[in-house]
């Protein structure tokens, strides 16, 4: 361990520690932090001053904290450590989580697509007495006006859609609401 | 940034292999972990070995920890349950509170009772470790006295103190920097060794 300078002595390499004491306190930016954490692995000088610098901080703090200090234990910890596999599997953890988040986001959005080109004009027509297909009133065939169906399903239907539903099909057992993706996807087929 | 998100980047490093992040990560709490478990163990000796086999088993967990709490209260968490396991296996009962106790509650912690019972050696460690930082803090100049005070025990940002004192943001780091080594100079020869450490 590098001993800490004596007082009025010139520190070279004191710029780094002030960067040091600033990263403790979180004032560093994301930046800078990284880099000097860089410096830190390979400087056995920085990581001792770091934890000089933590004790001064726990010090002032509280007195009987600061002399819970046990000098040998970091270093122990750091050989125990060497016999220890080091941990990577969380970084495969992180980007499944990740995707995770992303298909559950998709599948909502389709869903609330479908929500809103499927059953919300269904609710607003479901209080009216004449059905809601266009009709086209044919003159000259008594009594009354003759409703003809269009061929083309309710629904109104582009390109666009069909993405978003392509998008649903392929995330749908991703997603959140397993129990309702079936229903979500007979509701979305044209009818057949 | 703020203390939190060092802690949430030096965890992240030492998930991705980095071993070394960990051991800033027992620097820095090592010290709280030690007060913690001796408010509970008595032997010193023990302190140290409860105190290292919490920090392998946190290392051991930290693939699991996802950050929603603080990583100090997770690994406050896990040094409490080390202890208790360490009076299981010497077949003893960790110390607990019993139910005619309730003014100690807050000092309880899962049932543990966290005595304030220090050794005559811990005491005086204690008191000489306090007698050192007045001393180091009345030898500052005053504008590192201010900042290291309003930093420490007010906990104001850089901003806050630069705003406070009139003055630069990097003058408040670099003051403050200052301050610190100079009560860990006086610190270092009550609390290190007589060889210097492998750092």
């Amino acid at each position: 361990m590098s001993p800490l300078p004596h007082r009025g002595e010139p520190d070279p390499a004191s710029s780094d520690f002030e960067l040091l004491s600033a990263w403790m306190d979180g004032e560093l930016d994301q930046a800078q932090a990284r880099e000097l954490m860089e410096r830190l692995r390979g400087d056995p000088s920085l990581r001792s001053r770091f934890e000089w610098l933590q004790v001064a901080s726990d010090a002032l703090r509280s007195h009987e904290v600061a002399a819970c200090h046990l000098p040998e234990l970091t270093n122990k910890v750091g050989q125990a450590l060497r016999s220890e596999p080091a941990l990577l599997a969380p970084r495969a953890l992180a980007a499944s989580a990740l995707r995770r988040h992303v298909a559950t986001g998709m599948t909502l959005a389709a869903a609330a697509a479908l929500l809103a080109v499927v059953a919300l004009p269904q609710l607003r027509g479901a209080g009216e007495t004449q059905p809601p297909a266009p009709a086209v009133a044919v003159g000259g065939n008594p009594p009354g006006p003759t409703t003809v169906r269009l061929a083309q399903p309710l629904m109104a239907r582009d390109s666009q859609l069909e993405a978003y539903f392509r998008a649903h099909r392929e995330l749908e057992y991703n997603g959140v609401m397993p129990a309702a993706a079936a229903y979500i996807r007979s509701s979305g087929e044209p009818d057949r | 940034m703020n203390e939190r998100d060092v802690d949430w980047q030096l965890v992240t490093r030492v998930q991705r292999g980095d071993k070394q992040a960990y051991e800033l990560l027992v620097a820095k709490y090592q010290r709280r972990i030690a007060r913690l478990l001796s408010r509970i163990i008595r032997d010193p000796a023990d302190i140290e070995d409860v105190a290292q086999e919490a920090f392998i088993k946190a290392y051991r967990a930290l693939p699991g920890f996802r950050g929603e709490s603080a990583f100090y209260t997770w690994l406050y968490r896990i040094a409490i349950n080390t202890a208790k396991n360490h009076f299981a296996a010497q077949g003893r009962r960790a110390p607990t509170h019993s139910a005619a106790d309730p003014d100690d509650a807050e000092n309880t912690d899962e049932g543990l009772a966290l005595r304030d019972v220090a050794t005559p050696d811990a005491l005086l460690l204690s008191k000489q470790v306090g007698e050192a930082v007045n001393r180091a803090i009345e030898r500052l100049p005053d504008d590192l006295k201010t900042a290291i005070v309003l930093r420490e025990l007010e906990g104001m940002s850089y901003d806050e103190i630069a705003n406070a004192m009139n003055c630069p943001v990097g003058t408040v780091r670099s003051r403050i920097f200052r301050a610190r080594e100079a009560i860990a100079a006086d610190l270092r020869p009550l609390l290190g060794t007589r060889d210097d450490q492998r750092w």
